[in-house]
Parts: structure tokens; C-alpha cells; sequence
């Protein structure tokens, strides 16, 4: 891949990207941050890559960046809980955040589940390239899927039958 | 085989399309016995229930990108130092040539039409170092033996002296005729049935002038008191031998210093030095080339 095709790579899948990193983590900071980081790992690979498929290599190193970032972020919050029980504004200060009902409800499901949601209605991969990404068969992926969209609808009628304070 | 405990997954693969024809019978059978399933299925698969991308834009975008050097860039550089190098030979063929054209006399060669020595042209006879004889230079040497032989006690030349400008030169030699003449005395030998090809300078000359000084009296006392300084530079201002009003000067006859003093006296200094210069060379008993004096 040359130069231009990684600045066109940037062009062109860097919204997709930050929109599916701000999907899965709710924060602004840390989605730009993470595509940033999945820029850099692509830069510099480059040259050992071409431009068809780039984008699929993307996601899947956004994902694991993600993931990443989530384990640390619950490893951060747990000693912070067992250190500092009482203490309930430890939470950093971000500069942008989604707070509509559907990442209210995201954030209530189990990572693996809010993965293959955002993979499946963002980016439109089929089961077989949710399964490469997320180490897991297609069966398992349709199973978490179902349980995923369900829990979504419970999550987001009762969000809406939630009454305006 | 689908049942109560797997159906979620065979359910989910079926909306989206996942399954074979095979494994589609199967589910579509499935759903017809469980019918809250089927609703189920549609409830949770509708399409507001459809996660949507927030609606923004990656920030400081800009950011990431590099910085491209493009290939017509490298090759408009590339053209730049091809073009820099082709004024920069095109400069110095320039000056080249410039240097060579530089001495006015060469243009006017017309002017001196040489005595009618032989109407071949000399200058193949005469450099020894062609690889070819000089017989004409030696049967001219050996002429002017017996003329000197015959005349050594009249002839009074003057001195050819040919000087430069105040200006250092850059190389001077300096030889003596005597240093010159030996070495073609020697080869005398070896030249004496060339005579039928020589035909004396003097024979060609008119007698109407005072000063004229056949070339076989002109040789040994010239040999004898005159130092001949043979300059490698561009400037050569004066010649002071006697003049003459003769125009022989050619090669061959350069030793007719008077022609040279003629030569220099009309501006014509290079002509002249260049016959000097084809004058002194001359080929040794051994066969190698020897230059004893050059000039420009």
C-alpha cells in the first residue's frame, strides 16, 4: 500500500471507524484515541498490505484495541472500588459522550454481545468474519446475537416507557 | 437438528440469512410449531431496534495522514539535475571551442599561399610521426649540408629572435637550431636518394628582393647564433629578424627566418610559430617520436 492509499484509507474509513469505536465505548476521547492507535498500527504495516480489504484489518485491529481498553478500563474500576469504596466521583472528565437511549442500553450488555451488535448493524459482517474476529463459531455468534437484540428491545422499551423526570 | 435449546442461534442465522436452503426447512418447520418464536423473532429484528452510527466525524483527521512525496516530484527533480548537467557540458563544449578559435591567424591561412614545394599537401611527409617517412624534411636537411658546405664563410644571418610579452608564459623551451639540426644531419644518410623529390625552397623564390636569403645559406648560420625560443602561450608579440616582402612561408620553409620574421611582422604569429613547431619535430635513430618544441 503506498502513501496516497493510506491517506485515502484515512479518508474514507476513519468516520466508520470512530463511529464504531464511539458506539462501543461511549466516549469521545478514547474512540479517537483508539483509531488513532489502529492508524498507526496500519502505517506501519503498509507496505506489507493492499488496499483491498484494508478496511476489514482496521476493524479488526480497532476491535482488539477496544477490547483492550475495556479490560483495562474494568481492571481501573474494580481496584478503584475495592481502594476507594466510598469515593464515587473518580469517574475523568470527558469532553464528549453519547447519552441517547441506545448507548444507555449498549452499555448494559455484556461486551461480547455489544462486539457483535455493533459489528453486525455498523459494518454489516456476516456471521463466518464475526466469528474470525471474535474467536468464536457462527452457531455461538447467532446465539449471542439473538440473546443481544432481545436484550436490546427490553433495554429500550422500558427506556422509552421511562417516564420524563 | 434444531430444538428448544438451540433455536436461538438457528433463529438469529435465519433472519439474517445465514442458512442453507436445508437448514431454512428446518427452522421455517420449527417456527411453525412454536408461533410465539416467530414473533419474537420479528420483534427483536425489527429495524428500529437496528443499531445507527452517531452522527460524527472522526476528529483531527488531517492528523493522521503522511506526508506524500510524489513520483512526479522525484521526477521533476531528476529532470532539474539532467538539465543543470546538460547546460553545464553544453558551457564548457562552449569554451572549448572557444579556445581553439581563438587565435585569428588559422582563419586566414588563405593569405599565405605556400611556395610551390610539391602541390601534395606537406603536412602528411612531414609528421614523422604518422608512422611515415619524412623524406621531403630530410632531402631539405641534406640540400642545405652542401649549401653550407659551399657558404659557410659568407653568409651573415641575423638572429631570430622571437620574444614574448612581458608577461610570464606559462611554459617556455628553449632550444638552440643547432640542437635541431643535429639530429637531422644524422639521419642524412638514410635520405640521399630523396633528392629527386626535393625541390629547394630557393628555387622558387624570386631574386628581386635585398633581403632575400636563399634557405640554404639561411641554415647553418642560423644553426650557429641564433636562439630560437619556442614559447607555449597565446601571446607571442614580436619576431625581430630582418623582414622580407616574401610570402613562402609554409612549412618546410620555416627556416627561412626571414619568412617567419615576414610572418610575425604582418600579424600573422601563429602562422608562423606553427611552422616552427612542424619544423622541430622530427623522428630519432631509434624510431620514437620526439617533440623538441611546441607552440600553440
Amino acid at each position: 500500500m503506498t502513501t496516497c492509499e493510506y491517506n485515502d484509507c484515512v479518508k474514507q474509513f476513519s468516520d466508520d471507524l470512530y463511529r464504531f469505536a464511539l458506539r462501543y465505548t461511549g466516549d469521545g476521547d478514547t474512540s479517537r484515541d483508539a483509531v488513532q492507535d489502529a492508524f498507526v498500527t496500519l502505517w506501519e504495516q503498509h507496505d506489507e498490505l493492499k488496499f483491498k480489504g484494508v478496511k476489514g484489518y482496521l476493524i479488526r485491529v480497532l476491535y482488539r484495541i477496544l477490547v483492550s481498553i475495556h479490560r483495562h478500563e474494568m481492571v481501573c474500576r474494580n481496584a478503584r472500588d475495592n481502594l476507594m469504596p466510598k469515593q464515587e466521583n473518580y469517574e475523568q472528565h470527558h469532553t464528549f459522550e453519547l447519552h441517547d437511549a441506545m448507548q444507555k442500553a449498549l452499555k448494559q450488555l455484556p461486551e461480547i454481545q455489544r462486539q457483535l451488535l455493533l459489528l453486525k448493524d455498523l459494518e454489516g459482517y456476516d456471521y463466518g468474519e464475526m466469528a474470525a474476529i471474535t474467536g468464536i463459531n457462527e452457531q455461538q455468534v447467532g446465539v449471542y446475537l439473538f440473546r443481544a437484540r432481545k436484550r436490546m428491545r427490553e433495554l429500550l422499551t422500558a427506556e422509552n416507557l421511562k417516564p420524563v423526570p | 437438528m434444531i430444538n428448544n435449546d438451540n433455536y436461538e442461534g438457528y433463529l438469529m442465522r435465519y433472519a439474517d440469512g445465514e442458512l442453507n436452503d436445508k437448514e431454512v426447512a428446518m427452522v421455517e418447520a420449527f417456527l411453525a410449531t412454536h408461533p410465539e418464536l416467530r414473533e419474537e423473532l420479528e420483534a427483536i429484528t425489527a429495524p428500529s431496534l437496528k443499531i445507527t452510527p452517531p452522527l460524527v466525524t472522526m476528529p483531527d483527521k488531517k492528523a493522521l495522514m503522511q506526508p506524500v512525496v510524489s513520483p512526479i516530484s522525484r521526477k521533476a527533480i531528476w529532470r532539474t539535475i539532467a538539465a543543470a548537467v546538460a547546460l553545464l557540458l553544453a558551457f564548457g563544449i562552449v569554451l572549448k571551442m572557444g579556445h581553439h578559435q581563438e587565435n585569428p591567424i588559422i582563419a586566414k591561412n588563405d593569405v599565405f599561399k605556400p611556395i610551390s614545394v610539391t602541390d601534395s599537401p606537406l603536412p602528411d611527409s612531414l609528421y614523422i610521426g604518422r608512422g611515415k617517412p619524412a623524406p621531403l624534411l630530410l632531402a631539405k636537411q641534406h640540400k642545405a649540408k652542401e649549401m653550407v658546405a659551399e657558404n659557410n664563410s659568407s653568409l651573415q644571418q641575423s638572429s631570430l629572435e622571437v620574444n614574448q610579452d612581458d608577461e610570464a608564459p606559462l611554459n617556455v623551451m628553449e632550444t638552440t637550431i643547432e640542437d635541431i639540426i643535429e639530429p637531422l644531419l644524422a639521419n642524412n644518410s638514410t635520405s640521399d636518394n630523396d633528392d629527386s623529390q626535393y625541390v629547394s625552397p630557393a628555387q622558387n623564390m624570386t631574386n628581386d628582393s635585398q633581403n632575400h636569403t636563399p634557405v640554404a645559406q639561411s641554415i647553418s648560420p642560423v644553426s650557429r647564433t641564433t636562439n630560437l625560443t619556442v614559447i607555449e602561450t597565446d601571446q607571442l608579440v614580436t619576431l625581430t629578424p630582418k623582414p622580407t616582402d616574401r610570402h613562402d612561408l609554409r612549412v618546410g620553409n620555416v627556416i627561412e627566418n626571414n619568412n617567419i620574421a615576414l610572418a610575425a611582422e604582418k600579424g600573422f604569429i601563429g602562422k608562423a610559430i606553427d611552422a616552427v613547431t612542424r619544423f622541430l619535430m622530427h623522428r630519432s635513430e631509434d624510431g620514437n617520436e620526439k617533440c623538441l618544441a611546441f607552440s600553440d
